[in-house]
């Protein structure tokens, strides 16, 4: 009998358990919706962008195989009003006399859209020079283009003999993103962002943890979007800006002079070099950084794109990969209390459910910032609204506990209501 | 002179006629046909082909084909019709190709590209022109107007505002576009309309001058307690009598709060207190720099020297 009494109080028990796990569960996918409908309004926004500043942050930069030729010294043609094609034939032939990897010139050379002559006269012929001498040393060299990105990749430099010179300069307004690759019409092929060009020439590097993630479609390297009307569609990479400031400081050569370039030399050799304009208050192309108090010359972008997929390309997580994240993170903490409950259900002391919530919380949020931010270096990965996440996780249980109480004052409250609604308890009014 | 007028305009119906018929065939199809050439006109089929120069008399309604080349010399003409449309080469030229598709074509996209984003690299100096506002910098809607280098002679100006989707505040046709000045009220109330609305939010002011260049800028709205604070800090330095150092600290709090042509103004009033002070004369010309008046910068760079 006793026996009986015991197994019927332990099947209600575990009956109860398990109605608090899936109470527990569509909870927890409630604040899931809540936290994706705040982050389309400033407060998730923002959030979002101190999120991106902290992982920058976090990221630093190993090795870095890059080189920037800064020229603003250099004066444009005053009749011409372009940069003087002669000494830049100058340095970019001493410089490919030096080794590098690749050389990319961040310098629009794209005849005007609705034109067929290109800007100077002699711009065709420094074009072709640069072919014959990219053939010849062996050495990629890429011309930026900026007028005619709304045309095929074959038309960006005037021909397609000079197709593989070409790479777009533009830099979208977030530039947290930029273009991997161009496409303006489906029946056009699409032409490259300078960094990708240049990051090209090495081979394409992967992070081994955040590919596993992108097999099961958490997490993508690139995202894909379509401009404007009759838009242009993009495909864009997320941007490792932690090389930024060593190459503003210490990986900038300032000269336009060959023979500086040649005494410099062994600073070049194997190198990726970006030549433009690299001083703020002499390049008219600035753009803001997140993070960064003064705005940054576009060049260093570049530099950074190509640093980003040549070394460490970033992870941004897909709108799966965010859901996934914030419903396991709740599903560990509900399946950890679940198994001790389920263990200890024939114990007659109730587990305290709520205090274990409240340490199981604590113990993720801090694995959570641990693998999510502080590793991620290791795991490419760029979770930038991992505030809004873990800041609902942290507030889960006391929401939760906000919620038992009103929903218990609302089943105390709605049955008489509702009786009042349904039934009429004075017969006469009904004859 | 007739019977040579009579065959240019019969060379021209019978290549129009072969290029309209060539448009029907299976060969590979001519972006057009040489109209008119006098003077040093040279063509090469491509880029390692020998170039040959090109006859006023017989090139007439020669036809052109994708990735041929053309040039032209110096006091040359050259007209051509391309993908259906008259062209009028300036000339001299230096090669260019003829590209597979019409340059027109890109037009439609042009908006989508802007929207996008803008050049990341050094692009033509068409400058600016424009010093005021100058490119990142701040501007008072009340007060707002653009100044200009007078050897530039302004078409027009425009406002975009760069919302989520950038959206055209106001524009405007200049009839005298060499003034060098342009203070419009319009502007004005659709900047103080725009900053009761998006408070601050950037801008971008777009301008095309009477040669078709076009040139842009960005600039944000100060806002009222910015506006403040800076009339607080210049109140500071008018304390100080009338002198270099006045001018001088007036010139950083302006610089301070991004008013770099109105910086550029006050380091000019210090230069004309002490005309020979290489000093004052580097930063002035450097305060141009900054506001893009690449012509009073060189003016005064003559006088570094």
């Amino acid at each position: 009998m006793a026996k009986r009494k015991n197994a019927k109080a332990t099947d209600k028990r575990t009956r109860k358990i398990l109605r608090d796990f899936l109470k527990g569960l569509l909870f927890a996918i409630v604040m899931v919706i809540a936290k994706v409908g705040l982050e389309h309004f400033k407060v998730g926004e923002e959030l979002d962008l101190f999120g991106y500043r902290l992982i920058q942050g976090r990221l630093s930069a190993d090795k870095i195989p890059l080189q920037i030729v800064d020229i603003s010294g250099l004066e444009p043609d005053p009749v011409l009003k372009v940069t003087p094609r002669g000494t830049l034939r100058d340095l970019i032939t001493a410089l490919a006399d030096q080794h590098p990897r690749a050389i990319g010139v961040d310098i629009d050379f794209s005849p005007p859209p609705d034109q067929y002559v290109y800007l100077t006269p002699e711009d065709y012929d420094f074009i072709e020079f640069c072919l014959k001498l990219s053939e010849e040393k062996n050495i990629s060299i890429f011309l930026g283009v900026q007028r005619r990105l709304t045309l095929p990749p074959e038309v960006w430099l005037g021909s397609k003999d000079f197709k593989k010179l070409a790479a777009g300069i533009i830099i979208p307004e977030d530039a947290r993103w930029l273009p991997l690759w161009i496409q303006n019409d489906e029946t056009f092929q699409p032409g490259p962002g300078m960094g990708a060009a240049l990051a090209s020439t090495s081979g394409e590097t992967r992070c081994e943890f955040a590919e596993l993630l992108g097999k099961a479609g958490l997490v993508r390297k690139t995202r894909e979007r379509k401009t404007g009307e009759k838009g242009i569609a993009v495909s864009e990479f997320l941007v490792d800006f932690s090389p930024l400031h060593r190459l503003q400081e210490d990986q900038r050569i300032r000269t336009y002079n060959k023979e500086v370039i040649r005494d410099q030399g062994y600073l070049l050799e194997d190198k990726i070099v970006l030549i433009g304009d690299a001083t703020l208050g002499k390049a008219f192309d600035t753009f803001h950084l997140e993070g960064q108090t003064q705005p940054v010359p576009g060049i260093y972008f570049h530099a950074c794109a190509a640093y980003t997929l040549m070394t460490r390309p970033l992870y941004h997580l897909t709108t799966g990969g965010r859901l996934t994240i914030d419903l396991f993170l709740s599903f560990v903490i509900l399946v950890v209390i679940l198994s001790i409950r389920l263990y200890f259900r024939q114990e007659r002391r109730e587990v305290a459910s709520h205090r274990l919530q409240g340490l199981l919380t604590v113990l993720v949020v801090l694995c959570a910032l641990v693998v999510g931010i502080l590793f991620v270096q290791k795991t490419c990965v760029v979770w930038t609204d991992f505030l809004l996440t873990l800041g609902f996780l942290a507030f889960h249980p006391s929401l939760e506990k906000r919620w038992e109480s009103i929903a218990e004052k609302a089943r105390s409250f709605a049955p008489p209501f509702l009786r009042w609604i349904i039934f009429e308890d004075d017969q006469r009014k009904h004859k | 002179m007739r019977i040579g007028k009579r065959f240019l305009s019969v060379s021209m119906l019978i290549a129009a006629l072969g290029f309209t018929l060539s448009l029907f065939s299976e060969e590979q199809k001519p972006a057009g046909f040489v109209e008119k050439i006098s003077g040093d006109v040279r063509w090469k089929s491509d880029k390692d082909a020998a170039e040959t120069k090109l006859d006023p008399n017989q090139d007439i309604g020669r036809r052109l084909y994708a990735e041929e080349r053309l040039k032209c010399g110096a006091g040359a003409v050259l007209e051509v019709y391309l993908y259906n449309k008259d062209e009028k080469i300036p000339c001299p030229s230096g090669w260019f190709p003829i590209p597979e598709v019409p340059p027109s074509y890109s037009s439609m996209k042009q908006k989508a590209l802007e929207e996008y984003g803008r050049i990341g690299g050094r692009e033509r100096d068409k400058n600016r022109g424009v010093f005021e506002p100058s490119d990142e910098s701040k501007a008072i809607a009340a007060q707002f107007q653009i100044r200009w280098v007078p050897q530039v002679v302004m078409r027009s100006f425009s406002l975009v505002a760069l919302e989520k989707t950038p959206r055209e505040i106001w524009t405007e046709e200049i009839t005298e576009g060499s003034t060098g000045v342009l203070v419009s009220e319009t502007a004005r109330t659709a900047l103080q309309k725009f900053q009761t609305e998006s408070g601050e939010g950037e801008l971008i002011l777009k301008w095309k001058d009477n040669s078709g260049q076009t040139g842009t800028l960005r600039f944000s709205l100060l806002s009222s307690a910015q506006k403040t604070e800076m009339k607080s800090d210049l109140g500071n330095w008018d304390q100080e009598r009338e002198g270099i150092l006045r001018h001088i600290g007036r010139a950083s709090v302006f610089a301070k709060y991004r008013f770099f042509s109105q910086a550029a103004e006050e380091y000019e009033a210090a230069l004309k207190l002490a005309p020979e002070s290489r000093d004052l004369l580097r930063r002035t010309v450097d305060a141009h720099e900054r506001t893009g008046n690449f012509a009073r910068m060189e003016e005064l760079k003559k006088r570094i020297l």
